[in-house]
């Protein structure tokens, strides 16, 4: 059968905007999920496939003897997104976490690279590929047509795909031996960074005092983006040291990323009090005001048993509670 | 819940009048300023700090009271914040004016400080007042004597009017939230919040309680009592927790001290959850005013149920005093009731 390239055009054209509905909500939830699971830094964007794309990969599949009887239904990757992540060990978090979203969306294949086409003896690209298709769809996009692909890779795989894509994935000519072989070495040198990076991770966040500098890094960062005076490192040590759990550097990441969501919801309140840093509250200066200030919203009730229990004066507390409009009951 | 967020609070400039008590004979009467004073930022945070902190731990949430005739004060704050630029010294020679009208008059000479502040809550406009009283203060400086002995000298300044105690004082903040006025108002007598006096809330500022505080007691008694049912499963906690509420809505405190109630009365562990569940419930966390009318006789008495169905019902003292809960020697549940039977039916 031959694709009626106009109609699929047209066809394809009255489910695009739908298509891209699903992408949003599937961008979205990776956010979410991704943040969920403590995911540092991942890097995830999505598609919906442009219609020449779609009307030339039906061409070729004909071409190649493999037609599609409706490629609006059997094309995987109509909607595509795909979430790079920094670490290894995050590949399979993520990969499960998916699986476990049944309410987000029904998985209809997974195709782990390593676990089947590279096996124990083979070199090459590592990602994890889902075929998925979201529960809840748009008025309008009948289920058989909302067939979307999910890949999941590290950056390591993202820049080695990205390098050699042109070269070995539908080439326009034979790249040859050497060429092959060149590629086969750098993936070999891809999986000892992927692994090493993971290992080197690992150590890191085992030292001690890996977590509170993560979080002491953050509050600087973030606070340098509001009138600044020059602070007490120390201090903003002994105060964040006091107010998280040490060993948990998971939990170190998490908070060093609320803290970002935190200042840019409230940037124009932090803005307005730290521009008072020269005559305020000498704690203004300090970055971990932050810290105090989003846990003053989230749970002041935990905040203050904490800062009793490491015995510093209430009061700093008590003043910053009243410059944040926070209430907080008096010291038993 | 608390419309404004006071955390938000910058004072640009502010003025002040002295509004003292009429009189009999019409002898006194407001004497007003003509110019806003160049004041330093750091005193224009001082008072930016004195209402975070009176309307963030006493501010009662109110709004205009439409059954008042034409007030005056409502009308003028929403020109004041609706005009673009506007006139502080015009409005506040106005408000002292209401200010003055509406106090009355009195056979002692009792003058106050009137201090009205153009406010902005992280861009948007607002207006507050201040009405305080003056008070004296103790002032002292390390000096030498002529024998070169160091002697500490104590003066008394008759004038202060805002110190962090300040012994009367009373503040209100509005702001336009959808085209209507939104207000927090609070009065703090010696250190210690009470009811907003009626003269200050309706008749100078034409307001009202947003909710009254007779549904704003039951919200709170609601809101607890959920928390006690799904968030508390051990029955000791669940008890202790139940007395306490009641014991707080039979006490002889006019004011309801949300976070104070947490910190007292809940475990370490639960405490943030229940004030989330005040907050889902709009249940303010600011003191209110407690009017238990609306709970009939539930804030005295309890009902405890045991496994088989048995049900312990009484006066929440007597229940708190007779009954006891435990396991036995070998390691049954056992309920002790100390007192006497009188009739069964």
């Amino acid at each position: 059968m031959t694709i009626d390239r106009e109609s699929l055009r047209v066809r394809y054209d009255e489910i695009v905007p739908k298509l891209e509905d699903v992408c949003d909500d599937l961008l979205d939830w990776l956010e979410a999920l991704t943040q969920s699971l403590g995911i540092l830094d991942p890097r995830i964007e999505g598609r919906v496939k442009e219609p020449h794309s779609l009307i030339l990969k039906a061409w070729r599949r004909e071409i190649e003897g493999r037609p599609w009887d409706d490629p609006l239904v059997e094309a995987t990757d109509k909607v595509g997104v795909r979430a790079d992540v920094v670490y290894l060990a995050d590949v399979p978090r993520l990969r499960s976490g998916i699986e476990s979203a049944e309410d987000v969306v029904e998985v209809i294949d997974i195709d782990d690279k390593m676990e089947t086409a590279l096996g124990t003896d083979k070199l090459g690209y590592h990602g994890v590929h889902f075929d998925v298709i979201p529960v809840r769809l748009p008025d309008g996009l009948p289920r058989e047509m909302a067939l979307c692909e999910i890949q999941i890779r590290t950056n390591a795989q993202a820049a080695w795909a990205m390098a050699t894509h042109d070269l070995t994935y539908k080439p326009p000519m034979d790249p040859g031996r050497r060429v092959l072989r060149r590629v086969n070495r750098l993936t070999a040198l891809l999986e000892c960074f992927d692994e090493d990076v993971g290992r080197t991770r690992e150590e890191m966040m085992g030292r001690d005092g890996y977590a509170v500098a993560i979080v002491v890094g953050a509050l600087e960062a973030t606070r340098m983006r509001f009138p600044m005076t020059s602070f007490d490192r120390g201090l903003t040590r002994d105060v964040v040291t006091s107010l998280i759990d040490e060993e948990d550097s998971q939990e170190a990441h998490e908070l060093a990323r609320e803290l970002e969501t935190f200042a840019e919801e409230n940037s124009a309140k932090l803005r307005e009090l730290f521009s008072k840093v020269d005559y305020g509250h000498p704690m203004l200066g300090q970055p971990e005001a932050l810290l105090i200030f989003m846990r003053l919203d989230s749970a002041p009730h935990a905040l203050r048993q904490a800062w009793i229990e490491n015995e510093f004066p209430y009061s700093i507390l008590d003043d910053l509670a009243a410059e944040w409009g926070a209430t907080l009951p008096t010291p038993n | 819940m608390v419309s404004i967020d006071v955390g938000q609070i910058a004072v640009s400039r502010l003025i002040a009048h002295r509004v003292p008590r009429g009189s009999t004979d019409d002898t006194r009467q407001p004497r007003l300023t003509d110019a806003v004073p160049d004041l330093p930022p750091e005193t224009l945070d001082f008072f930016a700090r004195r209402l975070k902190r009176s309307l963030g731990e006493n501010g009662q949430d109110v709004e205009v009271d439409e059954r008042l005739e034409a007030p005056q004060m409502p009308q003028l704050i929403m020109e004041y914040l609706g005009s673009g630029p506007s006139d502080l010294v015009a409005a506040s020679q106005r408000a002292a004016g209401i200010l003055f009208d509406v106090q009355g008059a009195s056979r002692w000479e009792e003058e106050s400080l009137f201090i009205t502040c153009d406010v902005s809550l992280s861009g948007r406009a607002a207006l507050a007042v201040m009405k305080l009283e003056e008070e004296s203060g103790v002032e002292w400086q390390e000096a030498e004597t002529e024998e070169g002995e160091t002697v500490l000298m104590v003066s008394v300044n008759e004038q202060l009017v805002l110190t962090e105690n300040t012994r009367v004082f009373k503040s209100a903040l509005f702001s336009m939230d959808d085209g209507s006025l939104a207000g927090l108002i609070s009065d703090d007598q010696q250190g210690r919040p009470t009811r907003v006096a009626d003269y200050f809330m309706r008749r100078f500022l034409g307001c009202r309680h947003r909710r009254s505080p007779a549904t704003t007691t039951q919200a709170f008694y609601k809101a607890v009592q959920q928390f006690i049912s799904t968030d508390v499963t051990d029955q000791d906690e669940k008890f202790e927790l139940e007395y306490a509420l009641k014991s707080e809505l039979s006490s002889n405190r006019n004011r309801i001290a949300p976070q104070q109630f947490i910190s007292d009365y809940v475990r370490e562990e639960r405490q943030d959850l229940m004030l989330r569940r005040l907050q889902e419930a709009d249940v303010p966390t600011t003191r209110f005013p407690k009017d238990v009318s609306r709970l009939g006789s539930a804030r005295k008495t309890t009902r405890l149920k045991t496994t088989s169905g048995i049900t312990i019902a009484g006066n929440i003292d007597e229940v708190a005093d007779r009954v006891r809960s435990g396991v036995d020697d070998d390691g049954t549940p056992v309920i002790i009731i100390r007192d006497q039977l009188t009739s069964g039916s």
